[in-house]
């Protein structure tokens, strides 16, 4: 199962992209409200 | 364990996830202002926060919301008092969908996931430790032929 394909803004506005997850492994967190 | 605890967590692990060749990547449902404050409140400016106020990564990896009462199981409630006595502050604003849960996810470089734990409350993550023992434990082909090629 591969990961969902996005199309989002990180927390400074850029766009990132599943692709951005490429290329090395990613621990990724989905939040609740941490702030 | 509340989610700005558990971010403290993962940012005293990051050295070593970081060590291991991982990167991390936090998904908020709030939206990116709001997501840098406690990015660096919290130290995270080394993992990639990513704003999904839509939620479409959420539903996309069918993210749990809760069964009712969530609120009263007994390690929810410990988290919440463990919270409170380490005078962490709730991240809940108006506005904040309180019913929607969490995921820890663990993608290898070719963009699989290795490793996928939907929250079954507030209180339900993977510790850090566990997160980065399954990164450590991932040889995708895109890292074999990398070494492959090196040699």
């Amino acid at each position: 199962m591969r990961f969902p394909a996005f199309q989002l803004e990180d927390a400074d506005g850029r766009r990132v992209s599943e692709r951005d997850l490429l290329g090395h492994p990613a621990v990724v967190y989905l939040t609740r409200h941490p702030g | 364990m509340v989610c700005r605890s558990y971010l403290r967590r993962v940012a005293e692990a990051l050295p070593e996830l970081e060590a291991a060749g991982a990167r991390f990547v936090v998904v908020t449902p709030q939206a990116a202002a709001r997501a840098a404050v406690w990015r660096d409140e919290l130290a995270l400016s080394a993992a990639l926060v990513v704003a999904d106020p839509e939620r479409t990564l959420y539903e996309a990896l069918a993210a749990r919301r809760p069964a009712p009462f969530w609120l009263l199981r007994p390690r929810v409630v410990m988290a919440g008092v463990r919270a409170l006595l380490a005078r962490e502050r709730t991240g809940w604003r108006s506005g904040d969908d309180p019913l929607q849960l969490g995921a820890d996810v663990v993608v290898d470089g070719d963009g699989r996931i290795a490793y996928l734990h939907l929250a079954s409350d507030a209180s339900d993550r993977v510790s850090p430790e566990e997160l980065l023992e399954v990164v450590r434990q991932l040889d995708s082909p895109g890292e074999r032929r990398l070494r492959e090629e090196a040699r």
